[in-house]
């Protein structure tokens, strides 16, 4: 059984137009990173929906994968919480590095200090590899489809010539639909 | 002395990301414009002297961002920036400097 692990950031943010830095280190026995739900959680009470009060963007793996950028929205306070779904991600995590990100303000006006958390879904389980005898290496793979492309390019070309009456040679290249006289 | 060029290269070594291109690349500002937008999708654009511009300059980009506060020592300055790139000049600025960046076309 895979057990999902939540990784919480929680970010103040005081001032309008603030930056606001982190990072965070993901336990090193998770192996993946499955989805994010960045949202406002405290401290900005409005009567209308706000689709961005500030945008979060993040990075894996010490910087070497970046793989968040989303805009965050605040509810009105009368509107029942929605239960948000994580949107998908699909980052293998190398142990003992870092997520990285910034956190930037774009409240225009009636500022409220308030707080933004990113929440991280991890699994202790890395990715499952389709095993190689299963799957034709990439240069075989190549190598067929060109075959193929070339067969369908020939037919293709025949029936054309055929339909205009043309019986010249052709010569037939592969990276092009059909041949040009 | 701390040379730019090298901590560059550790730390896309670190990451294990190879250069294909390393180059220069300034935008000059000007009176009295106080907002510049530059793309640098697919590639990163590293300030070098942010000792040289004025308090509470902003630059936001998709992956990266900085404002600029007193103190700011040439060492921390060192930002990478990646996608749109917005710098904002402070509103009440008299100083329009050049702001340079490395520009590093990744593998």
């Amino acid at each position: 059984m895979v057990g999902t692990r939540y990784n919480i950031i929680r970010l103040q943010v005081d001032r309008p137009g603030q930056i606001v830095r982190f990072q965070h280190k993901i336990p090193s026995y998770l192996k993946r990173c499955t989805g994010f739900v960045a949202k406002h959680v405290q401290g900005v009470q409005t009567d209308f929906y706000m689709p961005e009060i500030g945008w979060i963007s993040a990075s894996f793996n010490s910087l070497k994968e970046e793989a968040i950028v989303a805009p965050i929205s605040a509810q009105p306070f009368y509107e029942p919480e929605e239960p948000s779904g994580f949107q998908t991600l699909d980052v293998s995590l190398k142990p003992g590095q870092l997520v990285v990100g910034v956190y930037v303000d774009s409240m225009k006006s009636n500022f409220f200090p308030y707080m933004v958390s990113l929440y991280l879904r991890c699994v202790p389980t890395a990715r499952i590899q389709v095993s190689k005898q299963t799957d034709p290496s990439p240069k075989e793979t190549k190598v067929i489809h060109s075959r193929i492309d070339a067969k369908s390019n020939r037919k293709n070309c025949e029936d054309y010539s055929q339909e205009d009456d043309n019986t010249d040679e052709h010569d037939y290249n592969n990276d092009q639909l059909c041949s040009i006289i | 002395m701390f040379d730019h060029l090298i901590h560059i290269h550790q730390q896309f070594k670190q990451r294990e990301t190879g250069i294909e291109l390393q180059r220069f690349r300034s935008i000059t500002t000007q009176n009295p414009q106080k907002g510049y937008e530059l793309d640098a999708y697919n590639e990163y654009l590293i300030l070098t002297n942010a000792h040289a511009l004025p308090i509470g300059t902003r630059i936001i980009s998709d992956t990266n961002s900085l404002e600029i506060v007193q103190g700011h020592s040439s060492l921390e300055g060192i930002e990478e920036f990646s996608g749109l790139i917005r710098i904002e000049l402070p509103q009440e600025t008299q100083q329009y400097p050049v702001i340079e960046f490395i520009q590093i076309v990744k593998e």
